[in-house]
């Protein structure tokens, strides 16, 4: 499970967390520690450049648009009860209300054209006719919405109709794993169909905060009947049973005449806080958690730097002890970085297993297909199965791809948190010899504590978080709108039908109807091979491009850490060597300096250990 | 050849071709096709899972015997057919047919079901007196798409039964589809290609069915929904599979028949309400159940109300009641009915389907006997597809049928607007003379015989024309034949119903 926060604590708050920051970055300045700066800094950055992208997702016309009309109590998106939405439309915060529409094709530059938000309604069907040479990619449109404040994106997607087989799925499911959250929507006139719940079911695998909700309910005098349906079949898959029930005409009119009981009703104010607490609150605890990860690691080395130099000065008779352990971890943190450290080792190893791995289950799972598929043609005429067999497979592949990826990542994290603890297992060598022992300077941590803590916040420092955040808009609206093969988390297939066509010719299978059953299943079987083919060579690519993105993120994390681990050692090293050059005056005077430095830092670091949250990990 | 001559042919080739399966599966089969050929015209209601089915089946046979509810309902294929009585029969897939009672509660009489296994039953047929049954049996099946992978088997196995299996099939099929989805095309398009079905875009109609949920609770939702229909028939993939599409509001008009006058008199209190009582309680369908309403109206009286015309039919009938526009139960009964679209889909049926009756089951007797010869290539085979291509051959209705189909299908390609001429010749929009020639039907008989000759003579020298296309030249060739059909006919009964079948 990826960064499910399973633990709801209570957020601190972005400011406290900055100013904590913001003080630890002065003592890392004050002992010239640029890399510590650099990497507290960007924890600082973190906080500001916050966004939280929610995809709203379902099939066609079950309220998608007005639900967040109703959300914001304003008309963003454009709602018609005839015309689909066909773009994404990402709606955000801004001060003006204000709209835009991003033109250009995927892999080219995008440009921005202010438009009125009164033609929204127009740009967003497909009434006009696009210029293929300057596609529509998406509408964008800020509005002054306190619940947008905080960093909400909400993104209005188009409808996916019939499931995991329309031709939208795979790009928005390829969307969904840059979310942060998605709202699955169906509406009060019945139950889920096979399709939603197959939908959800990738979804759920994709992205870890879903939830579902019910729209129409003021139409629909059943709808609690549906909801207890639908409750039974989210149960019945093992998802969580929670479903909002909406109606935004109840929700407008309740707003309009100020009948907070009527808002009530409406459900939206239940679907606002769930966005606040749940997923805002486990973005912010996210990055609270890596910057008190981030805080301890930083705070405690300068705090062991300035104890070893403080070391000769109040105790002379031990210098020699302390310089001997200093070499030794010295030593030692040399080992860390080096290309022999067993952190790096397991990376390696692990590494090369996961490449096998992937290619093994990839191709297991595709033969489990083309098993399918060839059973079905081999008992039927293909002419008669033909449209059928095109919408299921492109539905399997997309299936097994979600699937695959799945478990491509659930690889990925043990991976991660193996090197994590061998890391920890290795840094603890250089932090025990660093650990100075001082009886009146009382030890707060220890050095591995950010490397040990990475299986449950350094995510969000590494890579892998790719996946989960740090989306940014533009490529989620990118990846909803296009079938175009960019760089993503899971490949986006071409519709079954289309590559088809180019083995066959469309016309082949249904015109040929007079000539031999033989003829015409071995030209399917090999139209079906030829796109298992295609699915498994872009599909193996993929994979290939995430995990090589995964080991880079890692060891690059990793090698950091040691960087610093070894910039301590060597600065306390030199500092120790700067005391015992010292007069009796002049040591004196440092002694006091650097007594009241550590006191400082040790306050510090006494506040983010009373106040952010330590993490336990999960495997050690 | 007319119809009945059509029918004996069929009835004795397929007597013939039984007599020499004797012993096989395809014997009985082939006998009970024969038998067939006499009954009702079978008329399938298919779509997805909650399209409305039962709810459409109840106001076309104008009486609630298919239950219906909020959740999935329909689990068993049911025909439901004209009879002396209320009788009711379950056929297990194995074992005897056997009787269940009728339950009966205000204004519903539904077989009752408890007790009963549905996974082992294959189907279930009722029989009532009505009216409405006479011409045909109309069969209600469960929705596709259903998360019961086994209802949607059910259904599946029906409309698309294969080879060897003791299915009985549809004559024509009413396809339900609510917003047009992916999964809709794709099921119809998978029963079209099943030769067995014979299900073509001759015998289907689409139905945008529960029209007044188009928007949820907008007005003008039924104009919406006639004017998505019609862009439904003009979407190629649509024009290829069905007929054309009707928006009904099934359950405006399952209420509408049996509007009671007190239900009226609840219609006409609201209406007389101070608006702002009123639009209170017409805000939600909880607003308009909930305990303390503004306008005091018998609680259990509220709840069968809505549930019976829904939010949509309340605003409605309020809003007809308050400009004025009816005054009685009966007019309004009449008003919604007419608003429902319910009539317009009787007249099609009546004039696609019932009006073919015989060649559409002629057609799938005829598909299943081509079946029945694949499997068992018999010696007298030879001799039994020879009578088969000449009861085809020699029947026109087969070649206009089989035009209609190629040309929506898009097999024969011919300019839109020539196409357009070519289907309402071939009887598309109506099987009689003026409809055919799309002129006035009060049009003299001078007229239309010069019309029909003006028509002639233009298929005929497409039908010669060098420049022409193959596809071309045949289908004009089949029009000729239809044009000298109409001229036969305007020099006899104007305005009747043609059939082009004459031998020639």
């Amino acid at each position: 499970v990826i960064d499910t926060v399973a633990d709801r604590d209570p957020v601190v708050g972005s400011d406290r967390v900055v100013e904590l920051l913001g003080r630890a970055i002065e003592e890392a300045k004050g002992q010239d520690r640029a890399d510590l700066v650099e990497r507290l800094e960007r924890e600082r950055d973190r906080h500001s450049e916050h966004t939280c992208h929610v995809l709203v997702v379902g099939e066609f016309k079950k309220g998608k648009s007005s639900l967040i009309n109703a959300l914001l109590n304003c008309r963003v998106c454009p709602v018609d009860a005839d015309v689909a939405t066909a773009h994404p439309t990402l709606v955000r915060f801004g001060e003006q209300a204000q709209g835009w529409a991003v033109y250009g094709h995927e892999d080219e530059d995008t440009e921005r054209e202010p438009i009125d938000l009164d033609d929204l309604q127009e740009r967003a069907s497909d009434h006009v006719q696009a210029d293929p040479e300057h596609p529509l990619r998406s509408l964008e449109v800020e509005v002054p919405r306190n619940l947008l404040r905080r960093g909400l994106v909400l993104v209005d997607t188009p409808g996916v109709g019939g499931g995991l087989g329309a031709a939208h799925a795979a790009a928005t499911l390829r969307a969904l794993t840059l979310a942060d959250a998605v709202i699955f929507v169906s509406d009060a006139s019945q139950e889920y169909t096979a399709a939603e719940l197959d939908f959800l079911r990738c979804a759920q695998q994709l992205c870890p905060n879903v939830v579902s909700v019910l729209t129409k309910i003021d139409f629909f005098p059943e709808w609690r009947r549906i909801v207890d349906i639908d409750r039974g079949h989210l149960e019945r898959a093992g998802f969580d049973p929670t479903v909002f029930a909406l109606s935004a005409p109840l929700r407008h009119h309740g707003l309009r005449v100020g009948d907070a009981k009527l808002d009530e009703e409406s459900g939206y104010p239940a679907l606002s806080a769930w966005l606040v607490d749940t997923v805002l609150g486990d973005r912010d605890r996210l990055v609270e958690r890596s910057s008190a990860a981030a805080l301890r690691s930083s705070l405690a080395q300068i705090e062991r730097q300035l104890a070893a130099e403080r070391g000769p000065l109040a105790d002379p008779g031990r210098t020699r002890q302390l310089v001997e352990r200093l070499e030794r971890a010295k030593e030692r943190s040399e080992e860390l970085r080096g290309g022999a450290a067993r952190w790096q080792q397991t990376l390696n190893d692990r590494y090369g297993d996961m490449i096998s791995n992937v290619d093994l289950d990839l191709a297991k799972r595709l033969r489990a297909v083309r098993k399918d598929a060839v059973e079905t043609l081999s008992s039927t005429d293909p002419a008669d199965v033909w449209n059928e067999l095109e919408h299921w497979l492109y539905a399997q592949t997309n299936e097994t791809m979600v699937s695959h990826y799945h478990q491509m990542q659930q690889e990925a994290e043990q991976v991660a948190a193996e090197v994590a603890r061998h890391f920890a297992d290795d840094s603890d060598g250089v932090a025990a010899e660093l650990d100075l022992g001082e009886a009146d300077v009382p030890t707060t941590g220890n050095l591995s504590v950010g490397a040990v803590n990475f299986e449950k916040m350094g995510r969000g420092e590494l890579g892998l978080v790719a996946i989960r955040g740090s989306a940014s808009s533009m490529s989620i609206c990118g990846m909803i709108g296009t079938f175009a093969a960019v760089a993503g988390w899971v490949p986006v297939l071409t519709p079954a039908a289309a590559l088809f066509a180019a083995v066959l010719g469309r016309k082949a299978i249904k015109a040929a109807r007079e000539t031999e059953l033989r003829t015409r299943r071995s030209d399917a079987m090999r139209a079906v091979g030829s796109y298992l083919e295609e699915t498994e060579l872009l599909a193996r690519k993929t994979s290939k491009d995430n995990l090589r993105r995964i080991n880079q993120a890692l060891r690059s994390y990793f090698q950091q850490r040691a960087e610093e681990f070894h910039v301590s050692v060597t600065e306390s090293l030199t500092a120790a060597a700067r005391a015992v050059k010292m007069d009796k005056e002049e040591g004196d005077a440092r002694l006091q300096e650097i007594t009241a430095e550590l006191q400082r830092v040790q306050a510090l670091l006494a506040e983010v250990e009373a106040e952010l949250p330590r993490v336990t990990p999960a495997i050690r | 050849m007319d119809d009945v001559d059509l029918r004996d042919r069929v009835r004795a080739l397929l007597l013939d071709a039984s007599d020499a399966l004797a012993g096989t599966a395809w014997g009985d089969r082939l006998e009970d096709l024969a038998n067939g050929l006499d009954r009702p015209l079978r008329v399938a209601i298919a779509g997805r899972v909650k399209a409305g089915k039962s709810t459409l089946l109840n106001a076309l046979v104008g009486e609630r015997v298919a239950a219906t509810d909020a959740g999935e309902c329909t689990r068993i294929v049911t025909w439901y057919s004209d009879g002396v009585a209320y009788r009711a029969w379950i056929h297990p897939r194995e074992g005897e047919p056997r009787q269940v009672p009728f339950s009966r509660t205000e204004g519903e009489t539904i077989p009752d079901l408890t007790g009963i296994d549905v996974d082992q039953v294959d189907r279930m047929t009722v029989e009532f007196p009505s009216r409405q049954l006479t011409a045909m049996t109309v069969i209600d099946t469960p929705g596709m798409g259903s998360l019961s992978t086994d209802v949607s088997d059910r259904s599946f196995r029906f409309l698309t039964s294969s080879e060897g299996e003791e299915t009985e099939t549809a004559d024509a099929v009413l396809y339900l589809m609510r917003h047009l989805h992916a999964t809709d095309v794709n099921f119809l398009e998978a029963f079209h290609d099943t030769e067995f079905s014979a299900t073509m875009p001759v015998n289907a109609i689409g139905v945008l069915s529960r029209a007044d949920e188009v928007g949820a609770g907008r007005t003008d939702s039924l104009d919406l929904a006639r004017r998505i229909a019609l862009d439904y028939e003009h979407d190629d993939r649509v024009r290829s599979l069905v007929q054309t599409v009707l928006p009904v509001a099934g359950l405006l008009a399952e209420s509408a028949v049996t509007l009671r006058q007190d239900e009226y008199a609840l219609f006409d209190r609201l209406a007389n309400a101070p608006l702002e009582h009123s639009s209170e309680m017409l805000l939600s369908a909880d607003r308009f159940v909930a305990e303390g309403a503004p306008i005091e109206i018998d609680a259990e009286a509220r709840r069968a109300v809505i549930g019976r015309f829904g939010l949509f039919g309340i605003r409605l009938s309020v809003a007809l009641i308050q400009h004025g526009l009816v005054g009685a139960a009966a007019d309004l009964a009449d008003e919604l009915l007419e608003r429902s679209g319910l009539p317009d889909l009787r007249d099609l049926i009546l004039s696609h389907f019932a009006d073919r009756a015989d060649v559409l089951k002629a057609r799938v007797a005829l598909a299943a006997l081509d079946q029945a010869l694949n499997a068992h290539p018999i010696q007298s085979a030879e001799q039994l597809r020879r009578r088969e291509e000449e009861i085809r051959a020699g029947t026109h209705d087969f070649a206009e049928l089989r035009l209609l189909d190629d040309l929506r299908c898009g097999k024969v390609r011919v300019a839109e607007r020539e196409r357009m001429d070519m289907e309402r010749l071939l009887g598309a929009s109506g099987r009689d003379v003026a409809t055919r020639l799309g002129v006035d039907p009060h049009t003299a008989p001078a007229a239309m015989q010069a019309r029909v000759l003006t028509e002639l003579d233009r298929w005929q020298r497409t039908a010669e024309s060098p420049m022409a296309s193959g596809d071309l030249r045949r289908a004009a060739e089949v029009l000729r034949r239809t044009c000298e059909a109409l001229y036969v006919a305007t020099l006899e009964t104007p305005g009747a119903p043609v059939e082009t079948g004459g031998r020639t």
